[in-house]
């Protein structure tokens, strides 16, 4: 289809050539407003760059699809135990001057087995460090139920984890519940938002955040307690916005983001 | 609080919320360099270790999303020095196909198989640039600080890539000069 030179825009080379290279952009809205308000001056009277634009729409509309795509949930088992350290020394911050002595014996907590292995003995290490403490004069007794209740969570983390892994025979990695098995999913049923709750959220207030969202859970928690929600078209807006105003969300985010024009 | 302030507090759920959020939209972006799954997953995780890693040093010099596509961009590089793998950059053979003759009625899938082919024919800078401006709703000014180069490289290799499909895609996307 091509157009007569006479249906060119009058406007000189340079411009026509700097309207041009602006043109993929004008498709694609990214423009700032004063450069589109410009584009559609020149594009009112140019029929070439309204060619040239209704080209680049149609490319756009085009997005080549990957024939196989990686699943999300196996893709995070994966990274999940390279982010342990940090996490681990984060949180060991916060603990009691007594406990993180106590815990430097080996990195415990470990949701993954094969990486980063702990010491053979480190619980006995763990336990042995805790009776020692345990058994100094003077200690406040608070402290030292704290440090029991920890080695209780620590024990039941373990066993989950451990349970996990034997159920399907791969007790080196980390699965999320929703986790398919193998890298290419076929069932998972994407979501629209990903959000995480406050460790001080009820059971009561999380079903009130849902109820007043319009959205409900389809999958989740994951061991990093997150929960995939999907919601109606016509609320995923307003969806987003309730949840990131309740006080007892602590993350949320689209997953549809950037996913459609 | 922002994801990326809880993230840099060493905050698993808000990276795990994030991960999940630009999982799609980096594979789909790393699709365009990759063919292989594994691979695609594999930047994509060192991609995100490293924003686990830099949280705290994230500036809001720029957005998010291009601090995180930038860090992607650079991991993809570097997956590309180190792999064998060959990067796109043939023809596709789809293009040379003879039953694609203009005047046929191509189905939206034919078309979309036809401009993939286009596309990893171009060079893989130009490619990035393509994927970034028509499928990622990228600004020129974005894509130059994603990829650390001047605006008017942008503008030039975009232009370039352009005539590159415009001749390889004239037969049939039915818009041209």
């Amino acid at each position: 289809m091509n157009q007569p030179a006479m249906n060119k825009h009058p406007a000189s080379e340079d411009t026509h050539r700097a309207i041009q290279e602006l043109l993929p952009w004008f498709a694609a809205n990214s423009l700032t407003r004063q450069e589109k308000n410009m584009l559609q001056q020149h594009l009112a009277s140019c029929t070439q760059c309204q060619s040239e634009l209704a080209w680049h729409q149609a490319l756009r509309e085009h997005e080549p699809q990957a024939a196989i795509m990686p699943d999300v949930d196996a893709a995070f088992a994966k990274l999940l135990p390279r982010l342990q350290p940090e996490v681990q020394s984060a949180r060991q911050a916060e603990l009691p001057v007594e406990l993180q002595a106590g815990l430097q014996a080996g990195s415990v907590l470990k949701t993954n087995t094969a990486v980063d292995q702990p010491a053979p003995g480190w619980l006995a290490s763990l336990k042995s460090r805790l009776k020692e403490y345990l058994q100094q004069p003077g200690r406040d007794w608070a402290m030292a139920t704290i440090a029991c209740q920890f080695v209780l969570i620590a024990g039941l983390g373990m066993g989950l984890v451990f349970q996990y892994g034997e159920q399907d025979g791969r007790n080196h990695e980390y699965r999320a519940l929703s986790a398919a098995s193998g890298m290419e999913s076929d069932r998972h049923a994407d979501g629209d938002i990903a959000v995480s709750f406050k460790p001080s959220a009820t059971i009561r207030e999380i079903q009130k955040s849902l109820h007043a969202s319009g959205a409900r859970i389809i999958d989740g928690p994951t061991i990093a307690d997150v929960y995939i929600l999907s919601v109606p078209t016509e609320q995923y807006q307003q969806a987003l916005q309730t949840l990131s105003a309740e006080a007892h969300v602590a993350s949320v985010a689209s997953l549809k983001a950037g996913a459609t024009k | 609080m922002e994801l990326i302030q809880l993230i840099s507090r060493a905050d698993r759920s808000a990276f795990e919320v994030l991960y999940r959020a630009y999982f799609q939209r980096l594979s789909r972006f790393l699709s365009s360099a990759f063919h292989n799954s594994r691979l695609i997953e594999e930047v994509i995780n060192e991609t995100m270790f490293v924003v686990w890693q830099k949280a705290d040093t994230y500036n809001h010099a720029s957005k998010v999303s291009t601090w995180i596509f930038a860090i992607a961009y650079r991991q993809a590089l570097k997956a590309i020095n180190q792999s064998d793998e060959p990067v796109d950059n043939e023809v596709g053979q789809e293009l040379d196909n003879e039953e694609n003759e203009p005047e046929q009625q191509l189905s939206r899938l034919q078309l979309g198989q036809l401009i993939q082919g286009a596309l990893k024919s171009l060079p893989f800078e130009q490619r990035i640039v393509v994927s970034l401006t028509y499928f990622h709703d990228m600004g020129y000014q974005e894509i130059a600080e994603m990829i650390n180069c001047p605006v008017n490289t942008v503008k030039t290799r975009m232009f370039h890539a352009r005539l590159k499909l415009k001749n390889m895609l004239s037969l049939h996307v039915g818009v041209t000069e």
